[in-house]
């Protein structure tokens, strides 16, 4: 077992759906265009804040999609190369361009469809320098890419950019492990559902109800 | 459209959801904490460029003017991420959103305006040539010289938006007034926002445009009231204000007719049919007096509800109708507020010193004799008294009588909320303390002054204002006082301000208030009217196609830059400094340059020191930005707050209020005259002379009124049968970032949100390419379901550009018409039509 277990708790009363960590983790990462690592989608109607049911009889609530981290990751056992792993020490699901093949098999094997990105062309990009953190890796053509729980910033002591922006205050980060941290508090005392539970992945990202 | 798609693709959401079930996940415990955590650089990223951070300030009209760390590589600014507030050390008020985070498209993408620009093809063809700065100074000038000949003085007008809340380069700078007054232009006032204002303030006095307790105090509220306002569309900063306060006990009661994702989260939605806020209120009313419940002690002691009210003149009876000589005496002049309501060279020789008139109301005392109200010891609320053959009544008895013409069972036909709503919605009020939160919604109707009018006068009913947890206003834009607008070189405006809303009929006719008064020049600064005015085709074609020379400065092209002779490039908020002066965080910011100005662009500020050259005073402003924001704040009353610009430089921001959480009206003390609340107002007002006549009676109370346009029943009503509302949409603020590709893969088009009712009955199906349109004008959009949109309404998020439409665009839809006491843009007073829309 990993000495931690990092985990993103996302409180569900409280995202109202705004998309602003979406664009942090566009920004901070540099991703190319078309290319989002995290999403945010109405839990309702069909549409982008439209609610369930019959005016005025409606219900609606958000939830964000991004790499789940998974405890027993789909992806790392199909990686036929080892390019997609478990950090043994933190427990986030990482990816390694370099060793990537551009098989795709980790996407299909994902069950959370539409986390893993792949790079068909070479990456393009709004503006013709690199926004964001320097420190990101590179975007490469046939590469899977997907969140890496801004696995840069985690190196500096800082949270993913994701939670520092969430005015919200819906986001949180840390260390399941440590039955002292904030994270292991929330998890204790706030009921919690995970993405697919039925899939055994056992994600680390979790949705507070 | 672009070639953008949406990152939902992909996607199917029902999938993750119908399997996602609670699970309890057992947490391993004994492991070692986060603090120590060290991960391998294990990808090799290169050696970073040396990265410098700037303080900035995102300065549009969210209000939230949130502090930004401007991060600098290359000389570039790579990434905007928030700076922590020094006056709120416990941070909350830190913050960005998704509009803060993606400025660097808005800096360095392509829609920038580069370089000076002349029109050479058909107005609005955007066929322009290059010019030099020189070249477009020289012939804006020698325009504006032919024109004043030709013309008057008066015929160079100037107006602005809201782009950037700055007190140098932006809407609440001196500056502009110091060069307009100079050569003696118009000043074309926006008419946005204003009937909350001249609903609340004819009542409690005048703190500002728009006041309320600080969000941060939410949370004391016992319920918070939400009337018409998206806070988690339009005010993101401050949903963690209302999430906090529901986290500590607080309710949440949300009266919207459109379920946002607010009203998602309430623990009371009342979805009420559209510009029947009034008749909510009043009906609320009416069960706290028919119950007996409401508060008396407040009611003698603070408002004017024990006032006698003469049936002949409908004025108050005062000690001098019964011969008491009014005393007379001199009180200090008020400070002065960074609010731009007005051209700030209109305190130029201010006195120190006003005179005011103490000619008391008469009220009934305990024992049936009328005495002066400081003499009276226990005046009455209900009573009549006979002056000289002139029936008298309380003013609370006049309320009474109007609140009773709205029994809920009556009410409830009007706004669509069952009686028994209402009954606990007035019992939810009465069990305080209760903040009532005012939006833009109620405000966007020809009855909106009324609306707001009843809202404070319920505050009047139940004494729940002033004190933590309590209060009724419209959040959360706050202008400082104690300003000094008088910096070097202000001049009085020769001529008086001019509504936008009244531009049009100038134009048309060259006369003002019967009066001889043509314009030929507009000049527009920090604004896009042309997408964010009402009634877009009478403003092209009346007031740009009747102007000899049309200026636009602007850092980035927009619908209205579409239409300029010259277009000026203005530089971007974070290439100049300037000062903040009006802000939600109740602090003055310092925002710094981080970056040169890219390309030719000049700050606001630079380009007026051209055009005061120009016209031939080149030394009018001679002082370095510094020392006028230095003039603007170095005032005695906020020096006694410990605040000089020295120091807000030194600490980044400085709250400007004496005390925190800020709570208006505190000791029940109002800016009226008798210092109470006057729910009946005496001698009612216009929030602008536009030369309009209106009904004095129907102004002094708080009624019901149909708006203009939008009501089953009204004149257009055989033709139309749609309401159409909007939302400032996060994506955007206005029209500003409608052209960022960051945002525009998030939201790639514009849409049109319908109830999937109102769509079916007109054939239209999810996604089709739809027309809306009314006598006005047409709009074409995607129609989207949305089953949160209430039935016989659409919702078009706001402010999509022209470019972006296959055809027309929203503000084309919207109604000139304006209420002539709130003298207002009503945006959402439209009645329209919808079909499928099968053109390219």
């Amino acid at each position: 077992m990993a000495d931690k277990k990092l985990v993103m708790l996302v409180d569900t009363k409280r995202c109202i759906g705004c998309n602003s960590c979406a664009v942090a983790c566009k920004i901070e990462n540099n991703l190319p265009k078309n290319i989002w690592w995290n999403r945010i989608m109405t839990v309702g109607g069909d549409n982008l804040d439209s609610p369930e049911g019959e005016y005025p009889n409606l219900k609606m609530h958000n939830i964000t999609v991004a790499c789940q981290h998974c405890e027993n990751p789909a992806c790392v056992k199909v990686c036929p190369v080892g390019a997609t792993y478990k950090d043994p020490e933190t427990g986030v699901v990482r990816q390694d361009y370099d060793k990537c093949i551009g098989c795709r098999m980790c996407m299909s094997a994902c069950p959370y469809t539409g986390v893993r990105n792949f790079n068909w062309e070479e990456p393009a990009y709004h503006l013709d320098f690199a926004v964001g953190d320097a420190d990101v890796a590179p975007h490469e053509k046939h590469t899977v890419e997907k969140c890496t729980f801004c696995w840069h910033r985690l190196a500096k002591g800082l949270q993913p950019a994701c939670v520092e922006v969430c005015s919200a205050r819906a986001r949180h980060f840390g260390d399941a492990n440590d039955p002292d941290s904030a994270v292991s508090a929330i998890l204790r005392t706030r009921s919690h559902e995970q993405l697919l539970p039925d899939e055994g992945t056992d994600p680390n990202v979790y949705f507070l109800v | 459209m672009t070639d953008q798609t949406t990152p939902k693709s992909g996607l199917t959401r029902r999938s993750f959801l119908k399997a996602a079930g609670a699970t309890t996940v057992a947490t391993a415990a004994g492991a070692i904490g986060f603090g120590g955590l060290a991960i391998a650089e294990d990808y090799a990223p290169g050696q970073p460029d040396e990265e410098t951070i700037f303080c900035g300030v995102c300065r549009g009209n969210c209000s939230g003017t949130c502090k930004l760390n401007l991060h600098v590589r290359d000389n570039k600014i790579v990434k905007t991420s928030k700076r922590p507030f020094n006056s709120f050390p416990d941070g909350s008020i830190d913050r960005i959103c998704l509009r803060g985070l993606s400025h660097p498209y808005n800096i360095y993408g392509p829609n920038r305006v580069q370089y000076p620009m002349k029109r050479v093809g058909e107005r609005g063809s955007g066929e322009w040539e290059r010019i030099s700065w020189e070249e477009a100074i020289k012939y804006i000038t020698d325009e504006w010289k032919r024109i004043q000949a030709e013309y008057g003085e008066q015929a160079i007008a100037y107006t602005r938006g809201s782009g950037n809340m700055g007190a140098i380069s932006g809407v609440a700078s001196p500056m502009y007034n110091v060069f307009f007054n100079k050569i003696n232009a118009s000043m074309i006032k926006i008419a946005r926002d204003q009937a909350n204002t001249r609903g609340i303030n004819r009542v409690v006095g005048n703190l500002g445009d728009w006041v309320l307790n600080d969000p941060s105090d939410f949370k004391n509220a016992k319920t918070l009231f939400v009337w018409g306002a998206n806070i988690t569309d339009a005010q993101l900063h401050d949903w963690h204000h209302v999430a906090d306060a529901q986290d500590a006990g607080t309710k949440l009661v949300v009266i919207d007719p459109i379920m946002t994702q607010l009203a998602a989260r309430a623990d009371k939605w009342v979805p009420v049919k559209p510009a029947t806020d009034a008749a909510l209120a009043l009906s609320m009313m009416y069960v706290m007096v028919d119950e007996d419940a409401v508060n008396k002690p407040f009611l003698r002691d603070h408002t004017c509800a024990p006032f006698l009210v003469r049936s002949d003149t409908g004025k108050f009876l005062r000690m001098s109708d019964l011969g008491v000589e009014p005393e007379v005496i001199e009180v200090a002049a008020g400070q002065v507020s960074a609010a731009s309501s007005e051209n700030k060279g209109a305190k130029v020789n201010a006195a120190k010193t006003v005179t005011k008139v103490l000619d008391h109301p008469a009220v009934l005392d305990a024992d049936g004799t009328v005495k002066s109200l400081v003499e009276a010891t226990d005046p009455q609320l209900s009573g009549t008294y006979d002056f000289n053959g002139v029936p008298c009544s309380t003013a609370y008895d006049l309320l009474v009588e109007d609140i009773m013409q709205y029994p809920p069972e009556k009410a409830q036909d009007i706004c669509d909320v069952p009686a028994e709503t209402i009954v606990e919605l007035a019992h939810l009020a009465l069990d305080g303390p209760c903040i009532h939160r005012l939006g833009w919604g109620s405000n966007s109707y020809t009855n909106g002054v009324h609306a707001a009018h009843a809202n404070i006068t319920m505050a009047a009913l139940t004494g729940q204002i002033g004190y933590s947890g309590a209060g009724t206003g419209v959040g959360d834009f706050k202008a400082c006082w104690g300003i000094n607008a008088v910096v070097k070189g202000m001049t009085a405006a020769k001529y008086p301000m001019i509504s936008a809303l009244a531009l049009p009929e100038i134009m048309r006719t060259d006369k003002w208030k019967g009066e001889d008064y043509p314009i030929r020049s507009l000049y527009v600064y920090a604004g896009n009217p042309v997408s964010n005015q009402v009634n877009t085709n009478e403003y092209v074609n009346d007031v740009i196609g009747n102007m000899d020379l049309y200026v636009v400065a602007d850092y980035c092209f927009t619908d209205t830059t579409k239409y300029a002779d010259i277009v000026l490039p203005a530089a971007h908020w974070f290439e100049q400094q300037d000062l903040v002066v009006i802000s939600a965080t109740q602090c003055f910011i310092h925002s710094e340059k981080a970056i040169d100005p890219l390309y030719e662009s000049k700050s606001d500020f630079e380009i007026l020191k051209l055009l005061a050259a120009g016209m031939g005073y080149p030394d009018l402003i001679d002082l370095a930005e510094d020392e006028y924001m230095s003039q603007v704040v170095d005032t005695p009353s906020l020096t006694a707050l410990g605040i000089t610009y020295e120091k807000i430089k030194e600490n980044e921001d400085m709250y400007w209020y004496p005390e925190k959480p800020w709570i208006p009206w505190q000791n029940a003390s109002f800016r009226t005259e008798s210092g109470r609340m006057e729910f009946y107002v005496e001698n009612p007002t216009v929030q602008f002379d536009v030369g309009q006549t209106f009904d004095e009676e129907r102004e002094r109370l708080p009624r019901y009124i149909n708006p203009t346009e939008a009501y089953e029943g009204s004149p257009t009503w055989d033709k139309y049968k749609l309401i159409l509302l909007s939302e400032r949409p996060r994506f955007r603020v206005h029209s500003m970032w409608s052209d960022n590709a960051y945002l525009r893969e998030l939201d790639p088009e514009p849409t049109i949100k319908m109830n999937p009712a109102d769509a079916e009955a007109r054939g239209i199906a999810d996604g089709d390419y739809v027309e809306v349109y009314n006598d006005r004008g047409h709009c074409v959009a995607k129609a989207v379901y949305n089953n949160g949109i209430r039935p016989g309404c659409m919702v078009y998020p706001k402010s999509w550009q022209s470019h972006q439409h296959k055809a027309g665009c929203w503000s084309e839809l919207l109604t000139s018409e304006y209420d002539p006491v709130g003298v207002n843009e009503s945006y959402f007073d439209n009645l329209v039509e919808v079909r499928v829309w099968n053109e390219e």
